[in-house]
């Protein structure tokens, strides 16, 4: 039996783009049940003081997201929506992306390759 | 000084000791060196008083103490009702009195979270038995399908849910999968499941009863929980197929004529997830031929990870069943699908609620070898080839 190492996570909050009206958060590593509780709290403490309209994730680093993930990151969203404010997703590697795809997530928060095709394709106000 | 006097019972005595022969001392000095007119009987009387003060001092602060310690201390050990001792000492008694004090609180503390947790068990046994009440025990006989199904569930109840419902000359067959698992999950599967059989009974499509399914679930679960789900109908009179996908994994279809599993994608969007799903669904039909298979799973089987933090995987685990598609009929499909699974985690943990639905396109038409194998099949789910 070899040893297993515990998967990690890790958010990286990027300076806000003042003049695109943005602010990217990179996750980083797995989420899974391990990993989420931790997850959510440390992104909850800056969702709160998030000032921002929109919020990029960018998951070009992201290994593994599970149904759980993907429940928070639709709470998220609909949380967002709430306030008039919106979600985006970039960076989406081609197996994440199925998952988006099956679960209809992709759906309801654009997913799109880059953040220039995201300024390009969606208006951001 | 007081504290360092009060601290320890040796020094306490001793000072009582030194007092007494300070007095003795005093006693015997004027006694001796001074003129006096009392009898020497006198002075024993005195000693014989010092010494029984002393023994009073010893009985009231050291024997009595102790006594209703160790009275205590016998209650709490032969299950009887006992009290908490109260002292503002802080010598060796009064530390043995906290110290009896703490370890009764904990044992109460500890003697109230075990109740709670036996309550909570049986409360999650109760559950579980009305989650087992809602999903078929055993395998329907559908005119035109071989059906079988296995679950099981991570813990005592969970999120993964599946029912095969008969309407007229309708067949619906549905497997969900709740986020996450355990009591919240079987919460909303049980919601979901009353919900699909209720609007069942109003629509013969799947369109309205996904949509109308949807729009009572949302509202009612939290906003990071979510179902997803495919759901299948079946039309005795004409056999045809037709499935509607809310965001679950990929319906196999195993083609009997090439031996190859052709995946296809379920869309929609998982069930919860948006308050109105009505234009992010659509019924579609799946063409069959007799001898194809339809197989129906859940993310705890591709996702569940053996000791090495391996995944079993969407590929792996179509190749388990091109395997044994070729060879068997839906129970040993699932049957030895389920017993290359089990080997492949091994002792890992089961993280996840698994489900697995095989079915065969038989026609009404079937043969008798298939008729003699017509026997109940139950839903759960095997780890070895005895418990068959």
């Amino acid at each position: 039996m070899s040893p297993v190492t515990p998967p990690k996570v890790n958010i990286v909050i990027n300076p806000p783009d003042a003049e695109h009206n943005y602010q990217t958060v990179s996750l980083e590593g797995e989420i899974d049940r391990d990993t989420l509780p931790s997850l959510r709290e440390d992104l909850e403490v800056f969702l709160a003081s998030f000032q921002g309209t929109n919020l990029v994730f960018d998951f070009q680093d992201l290994l593994f997201i599970n149904s759980e993930g993907i429940g928070y990151l639709s709470d998220i969203h609909n949380r967002f929506e709430l306030l008039n404010k919106h979600v985006f997703i970039i960076n989406t590697s081609a197996r994440i992306m199925d998952i988006f795809q099956l679960v209809g997530l992709n759906q309801i928060i654009p997913c799109v390759n880059s953040i220039d095709e995201l300024l390009a394709k969606i208006k951001i106000k | 000084m007081f504290n360092w006097l009060t601290k320890k019972l040796t020094r306490k005595i001793t000072l009582v000791l030194l007092i007494m022969l300070a007095a003795l001392s005093v006693g015997v000095y004027f006694y001796t060196e001074l003129p006096h007119e009392f009898p020497a009987e006198y002075v024993l009387f005195a000693l014989g008083g010092l010494i029984i003060i002393f023994l009073l001092i010893l009985h009231q602060y050291i024997s009595r103490p102790l006594s209703v310690l160790t009275k205590q201390m016998k209650y709490l050990l032969t299950g009887k009702l006992y009290k908490k001792i109260y002292t503002n000492r802080i010598d060796e008694i009064g530390i043995i009195a906290q110290f009896f004090n703490e370890v009764t609180e904990n044992l109460e503390s500890i003697s109230k979270r075990l109740k709670d947790a036996q309550r909570m068990a049986s409360e999650l046994e109760i559950a579980s038995s009305i989650q087992q009440t809602i999903l078929p025990h055993e395998s329907p006989n559908i005119p035109g399908l071989e059906v079988v199904a296995k679950t099981r569930p991570a813990v005592e109840i969970g999120g993964d849910n599946f029912d095969f419902i008969n309407r007229k000359n309708n067949t619906f067959i549905y497997l969900g999968d709740v986020t996450g698992h355990g009591a919240p999950s079987a919460l909303v599967m049980m919601m979901a499941n009353t919900l699909l059989n209720t609007y069942s009974e109003m629509y013969d499509n799947l369109y309205d009863i996904v949509v109308n399914t949807n729009r009572q679930l949302k509202p009612r679960i939290k906003s990071a929980m979510f179902m997803t789900m495919v759901i299948l109908k079946w039309d005795q009179n004409t056999e045809k197929l037709t499935y509607l996908g809310a965001g679950h994994e990929y319906i196999l279809v195993y083609r009997v004529a090439t031996g190859v599993i052709e995946s296809i994608k379920t869309g929609g969007i998982a069930l919860g997830m948006v308050p109105d799903n009505s234009k992010l669904v659509k019924e579609q039909p799946i063409d069959l031929e007799k001898g194809d298979m339809v197989i129906l799973y859940t993310d705890g089987i591709t996702e569940a990870k053996n000791d090495a933090g391996e995944m079993f995987g969407i590929d792996r685990f179509k190749e388990t069943l091109i395997k044994y598609a070729a060879v068997y009929g839906p129970e040993g499909v699932a049957h030895h699908t389920s017993l290359d699974f089990s080997q492949f985690v091994g002792e890992a943990e089961q993280l996840d609620d698994i489900s697995l639905i095989v079915m065969k396109y038989t026609g009404k038409e079937i043969d008798a070898g298939s008729a003699a194998n017509a026997q109940t099949k139950t839903t759960q789910w095997l780890e070895n080839i005895n418990e068959n």
